[in-house]
């Protein structure tokens, strides 16, 4: 039952980061044509989807120490060495249905982190350019203005 | 995706936007050049290369730097602008005309006329009297000499239109040369994929000045090239510019081409006011005074040439006046060196004044289209005065829409730094936004990566 659970919030997971790498990608879009608000939108909705990530994680790391209790591992915290002996564990204790679904799944998973992470690099590097645009540009109109930018009086 | 794609892609970003804001700091650099029309880079994404698994991005470029103007609001400015030019030129040149009328005033030919009708009055109360008949010639030639000048000045008028129209055809041949010159720089980008925007500029403002001038019409072919014509006759596009010169055509001044002799229907524009004033206004004003000076001449003198004059062998047929042509009223000379001839007797008898009565009578009667002589010249004087004020409405009215539109152009096409400024802190906002965003996405894909 437990196992199922498990596999269930490892859908759930892949389908918040299936959102993730489509708000990522939009937001390239966002910030290649200058478009301020589809990107103050997507903020917004990257935001939505990062949340809902972080409390799916938390849910699979609590079904991973159910599972691991049930079946005699006595993990304490989910860590690198913890997870590793984790699947070995569950990989012993569960049918090859059930073992390869949730294998299916967490390489699914991997691939999607991967896809996410590159666009994100991608953004990173438009969002530090896009930086050093705006800091050229507020020194060019600093200079233009040849005046202080809140005392306006003549 | 490599290394090496990522720095292609940041090499390709950082030279577009390097060159957006070249754009900014050229827009700023013209904030207060009126003729500079705002600049806006167009970016788009690059084609995405596709891999097996992934459809990758490949950056951003630079489509083209587009003007950001409103046509229609620039087709309308240069209709409004050619009937703005001719009602105002039209205003200042019939309010010279109603200047040298000085009407209302001692010095009017109003006053005149009835100071010269009223002195023969004097005159029949106490014909005898030489120095009441030197009143009447004093108040003629005082009369003549106005007349003399106002027709004098309506032909310096005329003359100084001329020159000015002479002028302005000048210049607009210069514009035309001007504009040809811009066409064919322009043309000479038509390979290139950006647009000469600041060629384009130049060429509009030359095009805005040639509206002020005369009627025109514009239009563009895809390669930005623009096709004048005036008054439906072609002048200028990107091969050749047409000239064109000042004609005086059936007594109208107009403007023919090089190479047709019609002359040109003008309808808009200064050159229109200076044709239409020298054509159609100052002829009408002095033929309006002829008329007025004929009819005296000719009831003045019927009724001079009836009576008798005063001197030792009495007299008749004497004309007061000889002759009034082309704004010159001439008084008999014979009666200015001696007064004793002036005919006021209606039978030769000493002491009697009845021709002069007639004559100052004259005034009174509606001699000249159903009206008095000073009736006739109130109406011409408040014709002139009527048109140079309608003018001057028309124009105000032009103004206001000239000033309009020119204000939706300026809100359209001018540079606004502290707007420039205000979107690109809303931008600084939103990319920090975004940069805290990846580094919380990274973060916990980093977690999950790990624990997966």
């Amino acid at each position: 039952m437990n196992k199922v659970k498990l596999i269930k919030i490892l859908e759930e997971q892949k389908r918040n980061l299936v959102e993730l790498v489509e708000v990522s990608s939009r937001k390239q879009k966002a910030i290649v044509v200058n478009n301020r608000l589809a990107l103050e939108e997507l903020n917004h909705k990257e935001e939505i989807v990062l949340n809902k990530l972080e409390r799916k994680e938390v849910e699979r790391i609590n079904q991973i120490l159910i599972l691991s209790n049930e079946t005699g591992l006595d993990i304490q915290e989910v860590n690198v060495k913890t997870i590793k002996d984790f699947y070995r564990v569950l990989r012993a204790n569960s049918s090859t249905e059930v073992y390869e679904q949730i294998e299916s799944l967490r390489d699914e998973t991997k691939k999607l982190i991967t896809e996410a992470g590159m666009i994100n690099k991608q953004n990173n590097l438009l969002v530090n350019q896009a930086g050093s645009l705006i800091k050229q540009m507020v020194s060019v109109l600093f200079k233009s203005q040849n005046k202080p930018l809140l005392d306006r009086k003549a | 995706m490599g290394i090496s794609r990522v720095f292609d892609i940041s090499r390709r970003s950082l030279a577009t936007y390097q060159k957006a804001i070249d754009i900014s700091s050229h827009n700023i650099a013209n904030a207060s050049n009126p003729n500079y029309t705002r600049q806006r880079a167009r970016i788009s994404t690059e084609i995405p290369e596709k891999t097996a698994q992934f459809i990758w991005g490949t950056g951003v470029k630079l489509d083209n730097i587009d003007r950001v103007k409103d046509g229609l609001i620039e087709a309308q400015l240069i209709n409004n602008s050619q009937s703005y030019s001719r009602h105002n030129k039209e205003s200042i040149l019939l309010g010279q005309v109603e200047q040298l009328f000085s009407e209302p005033s001692n010095l009017g030919i109003s006053n005149l006329l009835t100071n010269f009708m009223n002195s023969w009055n004097e005159l029949s109360v106490t014909p005898n009297s030489v120095s009441l008949r030197n009143n009447v010639i004093f108040n003629a030639q005082n009369l003549a000499d106005k007349v003399k000048n106002v027709n004098t000045d309506l032909g310096t008028i005329k003359y100084d239109v001329f020159h000015e129209f002479k002028e302005q055809t000048d210049r607009v041949n210069t514009l035309l040369s001007e504009i040809n010159e811009f066409n064919k720089q322009i043309f000479s980008f038509k390979a290139s994929t950006s647009s000469p925007n600041d060629l384009l500029d130049e060429r509009d403002a030359l095009i805005n000045e040639l509206s002020g001038m005369v009627n025109i019409k514009v239009n563009y072919d895809q390669n930005n090239m623009a096709s004048v014509s005036i008054g439906g006759v072609f002048a200028v596009d990107g091969s050749f510019a047409n000239t064109f010169e000042a004609q005086v055509v059936n007594n109208k001044l107009t403007l023919v081409s090089a190479n047709n002799p019609n002359p040109i229907d003008l309808s808009g524009g200064e050159l229109y006011s200076l044709s239409d004033v020298y054509s159609n206004k100052i002829s009408e004003y002095q033929s309006g005074i002829d008329s007025i000076f004929n009819k005296l001449v000719e009831k003045v003198n019927a009724l001079h040439e009836s009576g008798y004059s005063l001197n030792d062998s009495t007299q008749t047929g004497i004309k007061f006046f000889t002759s009034y042509s082309g704004g010159e009223l001439e008084i008999n000379s014979s009666i200015i060196s001696d007064p004793t001839l002036i005919s006021v007797s209606s039978d030769g008898t000493s002491g009697n004044g009845e021709i002069a009565r007639q004559i100052s009578e004259i005034s009174n009667e509606s001699v000249l289209n159903g009206q008095t002589l000073l009736e006739n010249y109130a109406s011409l004087v408040s014709k002139i005065g009527n048109e140079k004020l309608t003018n001057e409405k028309l124009a105000e009215a032009n103004k206001m829409v000239v000033d309009n539109l020119e204000m939706q152009k300026a809100s359209i096409s001018s540079v606004s730094i502290d707007e420039e400024m205000t979107e690109i802190i809303k931008f600084q906002r939103s990319f920090d936004a975004s940069a805290k965003l990846i580094q919380i996405a990274n973060n916990m894909l980093e977690q999950i990566m790990g624990l997966i």
